[in-house]
């Protein structure tokens, strides 16, 4: 039975969870209302998307790609350039670490799925891959 | 008889000076010869900062851009037509890049075109018209790496030389450099002839050959036996090295100017420190002022003598003229230029960097592989970093000097994500590195690590009190020790956070010993500590000597979450083919709970908020949350400060070399130099992940109660969840406190 004192702090509490956990990128995000796409520029999907939001989805898409070729060493320099643009990106550290499984350090990429899961907040997603790969190098 | 002895003992005197004086020439040939290979051009390692990487998105103006393009020596062009240039164009600027090598292979020089907004880097174009997501820049040179003599140059093959500077040295200094056999008989006899006629010294008549020589071997003095074994030095490496060779060597060898402590040897580092830009992109009126200076470095120095610099490079340019080198229209056109140096020396001089690189590499590798040709080194560092720290350093501490003229300064700083060192100042006179090997108290530095071991012991909260009232401490020598507070204030009952967001000893010595010195030592070595500090009650009040590496080691791992890293300042090594021989990884380890550094990292915040920080985190100019903790040791000697944002963690020391007391507080004095920092720094603000099973609340920092943020005393902190419910209570008031509840709970009394 919760006072209502009780309930109050509860729910102050959880929206200062709430809000911490939102903020897990530090980042500022900005919106550039102004630009007018011009007649020789190409047309950019995702017009409203923060550039830097792209430029890390390109980059993480990219370091993947490349992961899943065998090209381990592209891809983790271009996930380290990721990183110093988006250090607290759970997924950067994520694929961070499934490169290095991939090539055979699994000391190494359990502590960096750690830290994923230490950035993921609630991303079940993240939480779960992360999980499995600790698992996986534990073997 | 006698006569025929005589003879005997003639020729073999005779005989025997003869051999001598061949075994003499020979030894004075090969120590020529020796000298030469040592300083090979194939031989140094280069060295560079991490390249400006820049993308859409990117928190930087057009005006920043153009400056760090200013620091890599590119120049406005119309178009960006040069390799090296830009052109600014409202908010457009486009640039090509010049083609370097690096870890990922060769890049070839590019052309971009950059859109800024409002935000920073809005888009990023290459010449086909595809939007690009990482623009690289060719990286800054910062040093090379002689294993020999340790001495810095910047080392250019022969086809890096220009042709130009070759032959307009040879107009200028040695003439008949391509007759000659190493000195040149005419020349002496001239300068002989001159010389007697004028009644004084005039002329020198020594070939490059000889300058080349003389160069070699520090001492300047002329006697008449030097010249003779400079002359015979010449002769014998003219035999056994080729014309050209000698000329590269020259160029990289040859005296050219002063910077403080710094000699300036060889053209390559000349060009850098007087025109901020590589030797191969100066023009002809440049090349001309370097050519001057060769005569007389301090004499003719363009910075505090212009009109003598101007007036000397005017007569190489009418020289090399004569030579036919340049054309009549060169000519006027170079005459009509300004010396063009600039203001002050650019590329820096990172010396503590570059030590902390060299001491890097040489416990991965064996000096043989370093001394291999042309390594390739990509280093870690920041150059707007480097010169944010130089600049807060040299500001503060011309305030801070008076009256305090030995003061000494160390700075390291990280960015925490990954341990790379953007950033190291070894102490304002080049010599002693103090970041690497002072090591001196900590003082109040150490207590994260106090309060991080009681955090983790489970047995204490934040919110839990904790006496600051004296202590006596028997040491195992039986001595007893009575720690005082600053200023020998004390304070009664306090919360855990209280006592370290106003850094009370009593209170720590207190908690410290209920934890145990050896969990406080032990944490220290997990925290990144290469060895475990003496487990003594002093340890809690940081009697212990660290350097400032060392303390940027433990932070960074607070900074991060606790995972630990080792600090780097090598990113990778290429060797002379383009061959990766190496490349450091992001590699950590969990040192401590996640849980448990971010608790105290709350409080970290709260000493910036209210805490012994407060006055550093007043002169932020930026609103921007940081965590940090002053230090201070006994008797005032050494002023410490912590500090990280969500990017960089900076740890500054001032002190006195031999210990004398400095009269600063960590705030008073480093806290200061850090704010500056941080002031000139683009750095994000500190936002840490809550981890589960963790709450933050408002606690009143007197009374440990669940509070709100009305309440003046009142600290935003983490507290467990397992650790709450519990009755919240206005400010100030007292009765139930959450960590006596805690206690008596876990005592079975309810």
């Amino acid at each position: 039975m919760m006072r209502a004192r009780q309930r109050v702090f509860a729910a102050v509490a959880a929206a200062a969870t709430a809000m911490i956990a939102g903020c897990t990128s530090g980042n500022v995000v900005s919106r550039d209302d102004t630009a007018v796409p011009q007649a020789d520029e190409p047309r950019i999907d995702d017009a409203d998307t923060d550039p830097q939001s792209r430029t890390i989805e390109t980059m993480l898409a990219r370091a993947r790609t490349d992961r899943l070729a065998g090209r381990l060493a592209s891809a983790e320099a271009t996930i380290e350039a990721a990183l110093r643009i988006a250090p607290s990106d759970a997924r950067l550290w994520l694929e961070l670490a499934q490169t290095r499984f991939a090539a055979g350090e699994f000391a190494n990429a359990a502590t960096l799925a750690e830290r994923a899961m230490s950035l993921a907040g609630d991303d079940a997603g993240i939480i779960e891959t992360g999980q499995r790969i600790r698992a996986q190098a534990a073997q | 008889m006698q006569r025929r002895r005589v003879l005997r003992l003639s020729a073999l005197s005779l005989t025997a000076v003869a051999v001598a004086a061949v075994l003499y020439g020979f030894i004075l040939s090969w120590q020529a010869t020796r000298a030469f290979d040592q300083r090979g051009w194939d031989l140094p390692a280069r060295i560079y900062a991490a390249p400006l990487e820049l993308y859409p998105g990117r928190r930087m103006d057009a005006a920043a851009l153009i400056s760090e393009l200013q620091r890599l020596g590119y120049s406005s062009s119309p178009d960006a037509a040069r390799t090296g240039s830009f052109e600014r164009r409202g908010t457009e600027v486009a640039l090509r890049t010049r083609s370097f090598d690096d870890a990922r292979g060769a890049h070839p020089s590019r052309r971009y075109v950059l859109r800024f907004d409002a935000s920073g880097i809005r888009s990023i174009y290459d010449e086909t018209g595809n939007s690009v997501v990482i623009a690289e820049l060719d990286p800054l040179p910062i040093g090379s790496l002689y294993p020999s003599h340790g001495e810095d140059r910047i080392v250019l093959s022969p086809n890096e030389v220009p042709p130009l500077l070759i032959e307009g040295i040879k107009s200028v200094e040695d003439r008949r450099f391509d007759e000659h056999f190493g000195v040149d008989l005419r020349g002496i006899a001239r300068a002989a002839w001159v010389n007697l006629r004028s009644g004084r010294i005039e002329q020198g008549g020594s070939t490059m050959t000889q300058q080349l020589v003389r160069s070699y071997f520090l001492n300047q003095e002329q006697t008449f036996w030097r010249k003779l074994r400079e002359a015979f030095m010449a002769i014998a490496l003219e035999l056994r090295k080729s014309k050209d060779e000698i000329a590269v060597a020259y160029v990289n060898e040859v005296y050219l100017g002063q910077d403080g402590a710094r000699a300036i040897h060889g053209f390559g580092l000349a060009a850098q420190h007087f025109f901020g830009r590589p030797l191969p992109e100066l023009e002809i009126h440049e090349l001309a002022l370097l050519i001057g200076q060769v005569r007389g470095p301090s004499w003719y120095e363009p910075r505090r003598f212009p009109e003598r610099a101007r007036e000397r490079r005017d007569r190489v340019l009418q020289l090399m003229h004569a030579a036919d080198l340049i054309s009549d229209d060169e000519l006027q056109a170079a005459l009509q230029q300004n010396i063009g140096v600039t203001r002050q020396s650019a590329g820096g001089y990172f010396a503590g960097f570059l030590d902390t690189v060299r001491r890097q590499l040489r416990d991965e590798y064996d000096a043989a592989d370093l001394e291999s040709a042309g390594l390739q080194i990509f280093t870690t560092l920041d150059p707007s970093v480097q010169a944010a720290a130089e600049r807060a350093v040299g500001i503060e501490l011309d305030t801070l000097q008076d009256g305090r003229p030995r003061l000494e300064a160390a700075v390291v700083v990280t960015t925490t994500h990954d341990a790379e060192i953007k950033a190291l100042i070894g102490g304002r006179q080049p010599g002693f590195n103090r970041a690497l090997d002072a090591h001196r108290p900590v003082g109040s530095l150490i207590k994260p690590a106090v309060y991080l071991a009681a955090l983790q012991s489970g047995t204490v909260n934040l919110a839990s009190p904790i006496a600051d009232e004296p202590i006596q401490v028997q040491l195992q020598n039986g001595d007893i020790w009575t720690p005082g507070n600053f200023e020998n204030e004390q304070h009664g009952e306090v919360t855990v956070a209280r006592a370290l967001v106003e850094s009370l000893n009593m209170a720590t010595v207190r908690l410290g010993l209920q934890i145990g010195p050896d969990a406080v030592a032990d944490l220290l070595e997990r925290l990144g500590l290469d060895r475990r500090p003496q487990p003594y009650p002093s340890l809690l009040l940081g009697a212990t000597d660290l350097a400032p590496i060392e303390v940027a080691a433990v932070y960074n791992t607070l900074a991060n979450d606790g995972f630990n890293q080792p600090l780097r300042a090598v990113r990778g090594v290429l060797a002379s083919d383009g061959r990766l021989l190496q490349r450091t990884h992001i590699s950590m380890r969990q040192a401590a709970a996640a849980e448990d550094v971010y608790a105290l990292n709350t409080a970290l915040v709260e000493v910036m908020r209210s805490g012994t920080g407060r006055s550093v985190q007043q002169k932020l100019r930026a609103p921007l949350t940081t965590a940090g903790k002053t230090g201070t040791s006994d008797d005032l000697r050494d002023s410490w400060f912590a500090g990280f944002s969500g990017e960089h963690l900076a740890v500054v020391w001032l002190g006195n070399d031999d210990n004398d007391p400095v009269g600063l507080t960590g705030a008073t004095g480093a806290g200061r130099v850090w704010a500056g920092l941080m002031n000139a720094l683009t750095t994000r603000t500190l936002v840490q992940p809550q981890p589960q099973g963790i709450e933050l609340a408002w606690i009143d920092l007197d009374t440990g109660l669940i509070t709100d943020a009305a309440c003046p005393q009142a600290a935003h902190l983490a507290i467990r969840h397992s650790d709450l419910p519990l009755t919240a209570r206005g400010c100030g008031s007292e009765r139930t406190r959450i960590g006596s509840r805690l206690r008596r709970f876990l005592d079975g009394s309810r």
